[in-house]
């Protein structure tokens, strides 16, 4: 079992060969909602063979469901904090960061990839940013906004 | 006993000889792995660099311990009890053996956490240079640590290097040890292609130029020799932390303890070097994030030993704590059995 919440929310399971991904939040990235590699035969994760392999899929995602409802049972329960990166408007560098990579994109010619991002993040007048107004990723976002010719990050 | 646990950031096990790579790029480790076991199959519960520690000195999942991410409620730690109550199962490692008598040395930042300073006996900040600094830095600071305390008995020391992280900015005095030797073969053009048809941050076309602060770095990743120029800088940081970690080991040779002297080496996570259309970053749950090298040379211990099954990088915390009989961990496996026969 395997996570990652900082830039994606992710969780994995590792069979040994085959590696099954589910992707809760693509973060300011473009990965499918599920991924299956075969790590041996294919270490650098090229081919996903989710459409082909659904009866292996399906069974890594019964492990990761059953791992889940494991952690969230018994003495040791408690909330999962992967819900709760979900809940605050998702991974904390896409948080905001999404702003100026969203006019990066569309300064690239990627206006798609921009709205594929945006779709998944709150909209700016969202009330969980509120406390981060100050926030320098806001700051530098609103100078990109009046200074769009400079659409670096 | 004492503990050494070589903390190198951003370490993929196939950049290393000792797990097949096909630069040297790691004699240091190697002669770790000789003197010890290899891990074959080693990986982190919970990336990136703040979960993985997270997980690594709780000995428990990121579910478990609350932390999966970099900022928000969910990078802060449950605390382990209430008011002057702490539960001892749920203790940091480092807390552990210092109650167990070790003293617990830290040589790192704090990685975004407080929690993370918790139960170390000394905590030694080297540098304001956080992410940036470089072995150097940390060894300058560590080695007269050495010569004044390698011959006490029981202690635990936690060294953290940062090189193989971007921005790769090993010292160019150093050199560039691969320039002549060919770089991955599987980033044909053909993919940097497709990569390029893409996004997201660390994907190819959104490669961030820091060439001009950093002179490894290529100005840009649209071709083989951009690719090969960026596969050398990563190469030669992980080969100037393991440059250090020689000294270190020479420094335990010199005080006469390098036999009795555990010593890890191992990695917060992987880094994605093209997989996925991420270059140079961990920002995922997949096989290159999550994979890490885990090599341990235990005094009686197995020499030479390739351990090929699963084990979390969490069970150090319960192998750690028994190789001192301190308290039993409720979450993770015992290791112990696996390198050492006692």
């Amino acid at each position: 079992m395997l996570g990652q919440g900082a830039r994606t929310c992710q969780r994995a399971v590792s069979t040994g060969s085959l590696l099954f991904i589910r992707t809760y939040h693509a973060g300011l990235g473009a990965y499918p909602d599920q991924m299956l590699f075969d790590v041996e035969t294919d270490p650098h994760e090229t081919t996903n063979l989710i459409g082909n392999h659904a009866d292996e899929a399906s069974a890594c995602d019964r492990l990761l469901a059953e791992w889940w409802h494991d952690a969230v049972s018994g003495v040791d329960a408690a909330p999962d904090p992967m819900l709760t990166v979900m809940h605050e408007g998702g991974p904390w560098y896409a948080r905001l960061n999404h702003l100026t990579f969203a006019l990066r994109l569309r300064a690239t010619g990627r206006d798609w990839a921009a709205e594929e991002i945006e779709r998944r993040m709150p909209r700016p007048s969202d009330p969980r940013y509120m406390g981060e107004l100050s926030d320098t990723r806001v700051i530098r976002a609103v100078a990109r906004a009046v200074s769009p010719s400079d659409s670096g990050r | 006993m004492r503990i050494v646990y070589f903390d190198i950031d951003t370490l993929r096990p196939d950049h290393l000889d000792t797990y097949g790579y096909h630069r040297a790029t790691s004699p240091a480790i190697d002669e770790l792995a000789r003197r010890g076991a290899r891990f074959e199959s080693c990986y982190v519960s919970d990336a990136p660099c703040l979960p993985s520690r997270t997980a690594l000195f709780s000995g428990r999942f990121g579910i478990h311990n609350g932390v999966v991410g970099h900022g928000g409620a969910a990078a802060h730690m449950r605390y382990p009890g209430d008011g002057h109550v702490t539960d001892p199962e749920a203790l940091p490692l480092p807390m552990v053996l210092s109650r167990a008598g070790y003293k617990t040395a830290t040589f790192a930042q704090h990685h975004l956490a407080w929690h993370f300073y918790a139960g170390w006996d000394e905590i030694h900040k080297h540098s304001n240079k956080n992410s940036l600094e470089i072995a150097k830095d940390v060894n300058d600071a560590v080695l007269p640590w050495l010569q004044q305390h390698a011959r006490e008995d029981d202690f635990f020391l936690h060294i953290n290097f940062w090189d193989p992280h971007t921005p790769y900015r090993t010292p160019m005095s150093f050199g560039d040890p691969f320039v002549d030797e060919p770089g991955p073969d599987w980033l044909t053009q053909e993919v940097i292609d497709e990569h390029l048809l893409g996004y997201g941050e660390f994907s190819a076309p959104d490669y961030l130029d820091l060439s001009a602060g950093f002179p490894r770095l290529p100005p840009q990743l649209r071709n083989e020799s951009d690719l090969k120029q960026w596969i050398d800088a990563y190469d030669t940081g992980i080969r100037y932390a393991d440059a250090h970690i020689t000294q270190v080991v020479d420094a335990l040779d010199e005080a006469g303890v390098l036999d009795e002297t555990a010593i890890i080496a191992s990695a917060d996570h992987g880094e994605n070097q093209g997989e996925l259309n991420v270059y140079g970053d961990h920002p995922v749950a997949d096989e290159c994030t999550s994979h890490v090298p885990l090599v341990i040379s235990w005094p009686g211990g197995v020499k030479d030993r390739i351990i090929e099954g699963f084990v979390y990088q969490l069970d150090l915390a319960p192998t750690l704590c028994a190789a001192r009989a301190a308290n039993p961990r409720p979450v993770g496996r015992n290791l112990v059995r696996l390198f050492c026969s006692w």
